[in-house]
């Protein structure tokens, strides 16, 4: 392989982890195409959940016909062909959503206001998609030009958007739309000031056309209509959209994107009736496993395309950072403890030296394969944490959080994450020759956990909270992890009912929303109980020396303070530091 | 509306002063620079529900017969309300003087475009100058919400979105309304006073990740009220010609703040919005500024 050294002076490919930020071209080139994209184009209602940066916005504008043109793979072209799906792509940007919600409009008036602001985001949307088709149904520039003029005429005929015919172009329409938008007025919404079009229902600036495009384009789609950020959304217009997947919409398909817990409300604007999940619509959930194939077509992607910027010409991730071989746990534990050869015995040794006397008892004589499911199998992880956080002193940076699947796990799924982990790598690895050692990114990945669970502070709303009570959870986990006893400990908890609040349900929302918890489906969908069972994210243990494994579930009382012991040095003792019995702790 | 840069001098009785008392100390240092000329016709003083801090101070106030208005933060429409009946007393050729150094930004941002005054009296906003701690743990942090202050957008698929943020010391802060905002492409901010060094590299220090994820850093000076102004305009100008939106979120110094709320005004475009945070009240820290000695101003000219 080609030695790649960063420049000192060089950009960072990584320092860019939003998706709304790319440009239609970048979004097609550092597309991967995962199974569950192909699975939404179908005729059905869904809500799609992840939380931020799990991939949700880069899914929903891909399956713009626009942009799924130009990607270069059979099952794309397959659909491009048929246009048995045409797609457009809804951003609910926050700056647009919050402006037509902070009025001091009537609730019909909010509805009326709502649906026309959504029907004239749409209708620039359907625009940008009628431009790509009308290149691709027409090849001739002046059967193009005469189909454009046709049909633009018609939509503004229907749309009413102004009464002499002078529109004759989709840049005219465009413009059209944004006069009617700006010069609306939300605090006079007298009858028949905004087009009727836009203001029937969600989505009947697409249905008041259809035919007509049916016609010109000779196509008898399902139309998608794929709503991102809905999580601004506020309860109001949250029933507008419900109640469009109660209507007979007649294939006009919505895929509305949110974070967990921001769809809010299942009513529509019918008060008695409310949609059902299974039946007018689907939740589906946006949440890759780190050692799935498409996370890691995925990642090599990401550092494939990115790389090739800065002239770094290396198809995966294996290439960027030092690996070793087979990259399991063992083998870093091996490396930094420094065994060689056959490790087994000595891992069983280990455990089993450390486990509680009863448990140690019970093992100690039985053979290697008796016990290795049981007892190495699942006692080897947390040893490895325990014994590796023991060498963690001073100056020395051990090598464990690092290598390919450590970054891919610690990433846990999240594209997003994982471009910031390679931004942190890519930064300290300035000046250096390719891979990244792997001293150099367990030290950054450290740097990276630490700053993320700080920035959990930042949360909108319930930051303080939910840095305090993480800290207070992940701190118990912790020291149940290095406890003088080896125990079974994951990242898995549950919490007491008394510690189930209106409040504390607040902040694990958000915390499950912005990925430093994750959460089972159920909760998210039917609410947090004292059945939900939730993990702390692998960036939290990191941060803390945790177990990357799910179970077992320990249940957590946060009204318990958590007694700190401390080491006290006395001037006899033989030992370096003692625990001083019966000492006052402060409650934290 | 244009701004035109103004020194301060003490105020006369013919002077018209309207300030906050807040829980920082710096709230009252120009009411006390010109004390011995307010009166409670030429006086018009707000306190905030449960952050007033100088007792004696008030107690000053009152012997003088001038009455503060206790409001809270969300009273804004009533302090407008309030100052434009105040104002009525102004005689033609007047001189009002604004002290927004201790307001909610929900209240100083409103009052250069919702004034009802006429042309002929001068309108004079101040700012004292706060010490202020640099390590940034000290300061509120918590964000309650963010809505749509000034502007109106209707985004695009195919359009760019800039987004302009401005910083200050508190760096947890502007995490927070970046997780929220989900910058596209982001522009940073400060402001801060050339003499100071220290002040420009806390900055720097304290939002070293936005600073790096940013495709321009713009600085502007904090005590030149027209040269936030112009600077702004003129970086927002030439964005509008590549045909982008602009999403503004103020924070940082009160002038800086107050500079980019006004833009949408100025240039009245559509496609340029101006986002404002909610703190969030429960998780509220009170910042205990003192003042610097320094007061910088600008006067507002709506003759054009």
């Amino acid at each position: 392989m080609d030695k790649y050294r960063i420049g000192n002076g060089a950009g960072n490919p990584f320092s860019d982890s939003q998706a709304r930020n790319y440009s239609d071209e970048r979004v097609v080139s550092e597309f991967c195409a995962v199974s569950q994209f192909w699975t939404l184009f179908n005729d059905q209602h869904e809500i799609v959940i992840g939380p931020r940066g799990c991939g949700k916005t880069i899914l929903l504008k891909m399956m713009r016909y626009s942009l799924l043109r130009e990607l270069k793979q059979k099952r794309a072209q397959e659909i491009v062909n048929a246009k048995n799906y045409l797609c457009f792509y809804v951003p609910l940007h926050l700056e647009f959503i919050k402006r037509i919600s902070d009025t001091t409009l009537d609730e019909q008036e909010r509805i009326t206001w709502f649906r026309f602001s959504f029907n004239c985001l749409l209708a620039l949307s359907m625009i940008i998609e009628f431009k790509a088709l009308l290149e691709d149904t027409f090849a001739d520039d002046v059967e193009q030009y005469r189909n454009e003029t046709k049909l633009t005429k018609k939509i503004n005929e229907i749309w009413n958007l102004q009464e002499a015919s002078t529109i004759h172009t989709f840049t005219e329409l465009t413009n059209e739309i944004y006069r009617t938008y700006y010069n609306a007025d939300p605090s006079n919404i007298a009858a028949g000031s905004l087009p009727k079009s836009f203001t029937h229902t969600i989505g009947s600036c697409l249905t008041s056309i259809r035919s007509c495009l049916c016609e010109t384009f000779n196509i008898s789609p399902t139309w998608i209509i794929c709503i991102d950020e809905a999580e601004f959304l506020d309860d109001c217009y949250q029933k507008c959209i419900n109640t469009a997947f109660r209507s007979d919409t007649a294939r006009i398909a919505i895929k509305m994107a949110t974070l967990p817990y921001y769809h809010r409300t299942k009513k529509t604007l019918d008060e008695t009736i409310e949609v059902m999940d299974g039946q007018d619509f689907k939740y589906t959930f946006i949440h890759l496993q780190s050692d799935n194939k498409d996370y890691k077509a995925i990642t090599n992607a990401i550092v494939h395309n990115r790389l090739a910027k800065e002239n770094i010409h290396i198809k995966e991730l294996e290439q960027f950072v030092a690996t070793l071989p087979f990259d399991r746990y063992q083998d870093y534990y091996r490396k930094e403890i420094g065994l060689i050869n056959d490790e087994s015995d000595t891992i069983k040794m280990k455990i089993l030296d450390q486990l509680p006397q009863k448990t140690r008892e019970k093992n100690q004589g039985k053979k290697n394969e008796e016990i290795k499911k049981p007892l190495i199998d699942k006692y080897s992880p947390i040893l490895y944490v325990r014994e590796i956080y023991k060498k963690k002193r001073g100056q020395h940076i051990p090598v464990w959080y690092a290598g390919a699947n450590m970054i891919r796990r610690i990433s846990q799924g999240n594209p997003r994450i994982f471009i910031r982990i390679m931004d942190v790598l890519f930064e300290c690895n300035k000046g250096k020759t390719l891979p990244v050692s792997l001293k150099q990114q367990h030290k950054a990945i450290e740097a990276f956990a630490k700053s993320f669970c700080q920035e959990t502070e930042a949360l909108e709303g319930v930051g303080p909270e939910a840095a305090y009570n993480l800290d207070k959870i992940a701190r118990i986990l912790h020291k149940k992890t290095h406890d003088k006893e080896l125990s079974l400990v994951g990242l898995s908890f549950s919490l007491d009912e008394n510690s189930l609040t209106q409040n504390s349900s607040r902040w694990l929302m958000r915390s499950v929303a912005f990925s430093r918890l994750f959460v089972d489906e159920h909760s998210i969908t039917a609410g947090i109980t004292k059945e939900s069972v939730f993990e702390l994210s692998n960036i939290y243990a990191v941060h803390y020396w945790l177990p990357m494994r799910a179970k077992p579930v320990m249940n957590i009382c946060l009204e318990e303070a958590l007694k700190e012991e401390y080491i006290v040095k006395t001037r006899n003792s033989t030992k370096k530091s003692v625990i001083v019995p019966g000492q006052i702790s402060m409650n934290l | 509306m244009r701004f035109i840069e103004k020194k301060w001098s003490k105020l006369t009785e013919n002077e018209y002063l309207i300030f906050t008392i807040g829980y920082e100390s710096r709230s009252t240092y120009l009411y006390s620079l010109c004390e011995d000329s307010r009166n409670k016709d030429n006086t018009l003083v707000f306190t905030i529900q449960n952050n007033q801090a100088d007792k004696n101070i008030q107690k000053r106030i009152i012997n003088k017969q001038i009455a503060p208005f206790e409001c809270r933060y969300s009273d804004y429409n009533t302090v407008i309300s309030s100052i434009n009946q105040f104002i009525q007393r102004i005689p033609d050729d007047g001189e009002l003087h604004i002290d927004y150094s201790s307001m909610p930004r929900s209240w100083y941002c409103r009052i250069p475009t919702m004034l009802c005054i006429k042309d002929s009296i001068k309108v004079s906003m101040w700012y004292s100058a706060g010490i202020y701690p640099n390590k940034y743990s000290v300061y509120p942090s918590a964000v309650d919400s963010i809505f749509v202050f000034s502007g109106k957008t209707l985004p695009s698929a195919n359009v760019k979105r800039y987004h302009i943020m401005g910083l200050g010391f508190d760096a947890i802060r502007s995490e927070t309304i970046r997780s929220v905002v989900e910058p596209e492409t982001l522009i940073c901010c400060s402001a801060y006073d050339a003499r100071n060094q220290i002040m420009k590299q806390t900055i720097n220090e304290n939002n070293k990740g936005l600073l790096q994820s940013s495709v321009l850093n713009i600085s502007v000076p904090i005590n030149n009220f027209c040269g936030i102004i112009n600077t702004l305009r003129g970086v927002i100008n030439d964005l509008l010609l590549e045909g982008a939106q602009i999403i503004l979120i103020p924070d940082g110094p009160k002038p800086l703040i107050l500079g980019m709320s006004l833009i949408p005004y100025l240039t009245k475009q559509p496609g340029v919005t101006c986002l404002h945070i909610k703190s969030n009240e429960k998780q509220y820290k009170q910042v205990l500024i003192k003042p610097k000695g320094e007061i910088w101003g600008f006067t507002i000219d709506n003759s054009q």
